[in-house]
């Protein structure tokens, strides 16, 4: 009898289902080889697995607005100068405690200042540069070794060029327990695989790929503001502030969203000025390759400035780098960084990590130094680097056990070891 | 006859259940044809559609370049076009110098000739870099020869449409090139061999139907189910369009009629059943009754006749005795023995008849020694009556099982019916056999013998062929009842004039260990 008690238990356990979440692997399908997702790492597709084990003093809220993420509390003096404590218990995954010199050395590329203050840190930009952006994006580490580690909920457990496998630190019931990041050779590779049930999450560049997903009862749609937009950069190094500024008064922007996007893509407002100063030979516009999106909305572009409109040429990201930093171009499609705007208008500030362009405005350099972005943005247009179109959202397809998937606020997949799987 | 009326009840049912199993089998092939022939109506539609479409923009196409004037500023105006027109995607112009690396992505340098030479051309479906698929297709230039306009078709629309089609619950369509590579697909399982390229279930039938091969209509499709199926062909692009629906699914309509049919009838046979049943114990109990009131009615006028007989004789002797003369003495003494010993055998007769025969209480009984021992007990009776008893054994011995006392009983009732119907100095055999799996003891004699007609009733119950006065008609009725209760049969062959010979049949045992 004791023994039938036994066996009956032993069945009873063996048909008991896993707890959900306790071992819930999240497989997400990327495109190009994955490497150490370390912030001080060479920027990789493993970027979007920094967030879950690296996490930033500070995040963004769904507004923009900061709130706190490693740091429970902060207190900014100046926009270049803030105190902030850290969450109770913050530790590393290795259980060494957050010191300043971690946080300084973490933060070196701003060359931020940081004292330590009973248990609080003082974070201070010496040259005034705005600490607040950067305080958002720049996951906190520390290095052991030839690893790093970081105070997030995941932990690197390995890694090759195809796969990046992540476990949670602190098992948390009801969510994702492993997170397997996949690397494929082309872009057609996650697409297929996740259609073909090997991978739970892709990220989808363009609205069209989601009429695969239909019908797909395994993947649900998700989708999430976005932080970058289309763009027409205009080169500073050929015209002066002037013929920008005609320039992006002679693209209808509402227009060309519309025509390249239809509804996917959230236009900009209407720029000001008049369209009088446009130079009189036509304007070449350049667009990186295999990019269909900035292709068909150079042809929209084109075709908008009319008879100033020029020939299409198709450059590729190397070149296209090369260009932003000469300035030596007609027109450049591009998608930068809009939002949230602390980090938007960082792009533009002159002694800027992030300024890849050069450009250089004073005003916005003020506003930056204010910490008002709305006020960098708006000097921005009076002397536009670039013409903003529209921006489109960001979209993702994720299994659907996941409950409460999110793209954004601002790091793709950010919310990820918030989301909770579904019974 | 419950056995018969029970024959006759599943007879019935049977013949009914092989109609029913023939017409569900008719019901599901025309269910099955139906659902196939919808489905290939739904294919021809779609794949009327997908034609449609393409000669669209074909036509689209060749209306641009028709307004193809001149190659200044043509270049310049048609990459414009998908800007009106996305679905003729990149639209260029072809000419002799066009550079290699600007020609259309996956047309053949023979088309690119073809185009050039004014024919219109058409590459391989295809995915671009944005997985758009996609196809390059070039019309000539209208007033320019020499030269062609080229666009890369997009053929989203193709998967669009096979998206669009849903049939039953999960029914889907699939379309497939000539080669039989996926080029959409409607269910979700198959799409990521859209991109993939990795041929499905039905890769190589749709390769087949595109060679004008017949197209099955059933068969285990991609999704790992046995399916219907529908075909249609394009002829320009040679694709094919299945439309596919899981036969469970298709069928179920059907299947649910015949469920609910099948139910009704069922219901209808055991209602009928159980009233035909009910209606037969009815009739059999009627006549249970009747048979049994004319049994009595039997008994009772056997009963009634032997007895007023018997009084009749008593009635007599008894005046005799009144006359007190002692001359009638000994025909008194002689009447009242006679008497006597006849009620006696009436009363022993009707004693067997009560006794109950219990098969469980059978006991092995060699049938050799059995007819010896009846034959000697039968003695005293044939002396008295001057025949002679031979026994004659089987030559290998019979064992039979039974109740000695009851089978006793009966062979002595035909061996004293024997010893009565033969004449003084006449002779009664007992026989004893085997054959097959039966055992047989006969009793012969050599006496007047029976009328045919009386056989048929010589063992019903008081249907005594001697009308002595003395029987009553039981004997042979006992006889038949004691052998059929031990799984045999009784018979009797008999010549007027000759004799008779009744038999007892018996199965046959094992010899006791």
């Amino acid at each position: 009898m004791r023994l039938a008690l036994l066996a009956a238990s032993a069945v009873a356990l063996a048909c008991t289902p896993p707890r959900n979440g306790s071992e819930f692997r999240l497989r997400i399908a990327l495109v190009g080889p994955l490497r150490d997702p370390a912030p001080d790492a060479e920027p990789s597709t493993s970027s979007y697995a920094q967030e879950w084990v690296f996490e930033s003093l500070l995040r963004t809220a769904p507004d923009g607005s900061a709130i706190g993420g490693l740091a429970a509390r902060f207190q900014f003096a100046s926009p270049s100068r803030v105190v902030v404590e850290l969450r109770e218990g913050a530790r590393f995954s290795d259980g060494s405690a957050v010191t300043a010199d971690d946080i300084r050395q973490s933060l070196r590329e701003s060359a931020f200042e940081v004292r330590e203050q009973a248990r609080e840190f003082v974070i201070e930009s010496p040259a005034g540069d705005p600490v607040e952006p950067i305080l958002r994006h720049n996951g906190i580490f520390k290095r052991v070794g030839d690893k790093a580690v970081g105070t997030g909920p995941f932990q690197v457990v390995s890694l090759d060029p195809e796969r990046l496998l992540l476990r949670r630190s602190v098992p948390a019931p009801g969510k994702i327990a492993e997170v397997l990041l996949l690397g494929y050779p082309t872009s057609r590779d996650p697409f297929a695989h996740t259609l073909a049930g090997d991978a739970d999450l892709l990220i989808v560049d363009d609205p069209k790929k989601l009429e695969f997903f239909e019908g797909v009862s395994r993947l649900r749609v998700v989708r999430g503001h976005g932080a970058n937009s289309i763009a027409v950069a205009v080169g500073r190094h050929r015209f002066d502030r002037a013929v920008r500024s005609a320039i992006a008064a002679a693209l209808p922007v509402a227009n060309i969203s519309r025509l390249v996007f239809g509804k996917e893509c959230l236009p900009f407002p209407v720029n000001a000025g008049t369209a009088s100063a446009l130079p009189s030979k036509p304007l070449d516009v350049l667009v990186l390759q295999e990019d269909f999106q900035l292709a068909h909305t150079a042809l929209a572009v084109t075709r908008a400035l009319g008879q100033h409109g020029g020939e299409i040429r198709f450059i590729s990201v190397p070149e296209a780098f090369r260009l932003l930093k000469s300035q030596d171009f007609d027109l450049l499609l591009l998608r930068p960084l809009v939002w949230p705007p602390s980090s938007a208008a960082l792009v533009w500030g002159s002694n800027s990590p992030h300024n890849f362009s050069g450009y250089r405005n004073l005003n916005v350099d003020a506003a930056l130094k204010a910490g008002d972005w709305a006020r960098a943005m708006q000097e921005l247009r009076e002397d536009p680097p670039v013409v903003f179109i529209c921006t489109p959202e960001r979209l993702a397809v994720v299994d659907s056990r996941v409950k409460n998937p999110q793209v954004g606020p601002y790091g793709y997949l950010e919310t990820l070891p918030e989301w909770e799987i579904a019974e | 006859m419950a056995r018969n009326l029970l024959v006759l009840v599943a007879g019935s049912g049977l013949v009914i259940a092989l109609v029913g199993l023939s017409a569900i089998f008719l019901l599901r092939r025309s269910a099955e044809r139906s659902s196939q022939a919808a489905l290939a109506v739904i294919a021809e539609q779609a794949a009327s559609r997908i034609g449609a479409y393409l000669s669209h923009q074909r036509e689209m196409l060749r209306a641009v370049a028709g307004l193809v004037t001149g190659i200044a500023e043509a270049e310049r105006r048609l990459a414009q076009v998908p800007l009106d027109a996305p679905s003729l995607g990149r639209v260029t112009l072809l000419t002799q110098r066009t550079p290699a690396d600007r020609l259309p992505q996956r047309l053949a340098p023979a088309d690119v000739v073809a185009a050039l030479s004014g024919r219109e051309v058409a590459s391989p479906l295809y995915f671009r870099e944005d997985l758009t698929p996609a196809m390059d297709v070039c019309v000539p230039a209208g007033a320019t020869p020499g030269t062609a306009v080229c666009a890369t078709l997009d053929l989203l629309e193709l998967q669009r449409q096979m998206q669009r089609i849903h049939v039953g619950r999960s029914g889907f369509a699939l379309a497939f090139d000539a080669e039989g590579r996926l080029l959409a697909s409607g269910a979700a399982a198959l799409r990521a061999n859209v991109l993939t390229g990795e041929p499905v279930t039905e890769s190589p039938l749709a390769s087949r139907v595109a060679r004008g091969e017949p197209a099955p209509a059933s068969f285990r499709g991609g999704i790992d189910e046995v399916v219907l199926a529908g075909w249609a062909r394009l002829s320009d692009p040679r694709w094919t369009v299945v439309v596919e629906e899981p036969k469970r699914e298709a069928l179920a309509p059907m299947r649910n009629a015949l469920i609910g049919l099948s139910a009704v009838a069922v219901a209808a046979l055991v209602v009928t059943a159980a009233l035909g049943a009910a209606q037969s114990r009815r009739v059999l109990d009627t006549l249970e009754i009747e048979e049994r009131w004319r049994t009595a009615g039997r008994i009772a006028t056997g009963i009634s006749h032997d007895l007023g007989h018997r009084l009749a004789i008593l009635q007599s002797t008894a005046a005799l005795a009144e006359a007190n003369d002692p001359a009638y003495l000994p025909l008194i003494r002689d009447n009242l023995r006679a008497e006597t010993a006849t009620l006696k055998k009436f009363v022993a007769d009707f004693a067997d008849l009560s006794r109950e025969v219990s098969p469980d209480q059978f006991l092995p009984l060699d049938l050799n020694a059995f007819a010896q021992s009846v034959g000697r007990t039968a003695i005293p009776h044939a002396e008295k009556a001057g025949v002679q008893i031979t026994v004659t054994p089987a030559a290998e011995t019979p064992w039979v099982k039974g109740d000695r006392y009851l089978l006793e009983r009966a062979a002595l009732n035909l061996l004293s019916n024997a010893i009565e119907a033969s004449p003084p100095g006449g002779q009664v055999s007992i026989e004893v056999g085997q054959r097959d799996s039966v055992a047989t003891l006969k009793v012969t004699d050599r006496g007047p013998g029976i009328g045919e007609e009386r056989l048929p009733r010589i063992f019903d119950a008081f249907k005594s062929t001697k009308r002595t006065g003395a029987h009553v008609g039981m004997g042979l009725p006992n006889v038949r009842r004691i052998v059929v209760a031990h799984g045999g049969q009784t018979a009797v062959e008999s010549v007027l004039g000759k004799g008779s010979t009744f038999s007892i049949v018996l199965p046959l045992q094992r010899r006791p260990s």
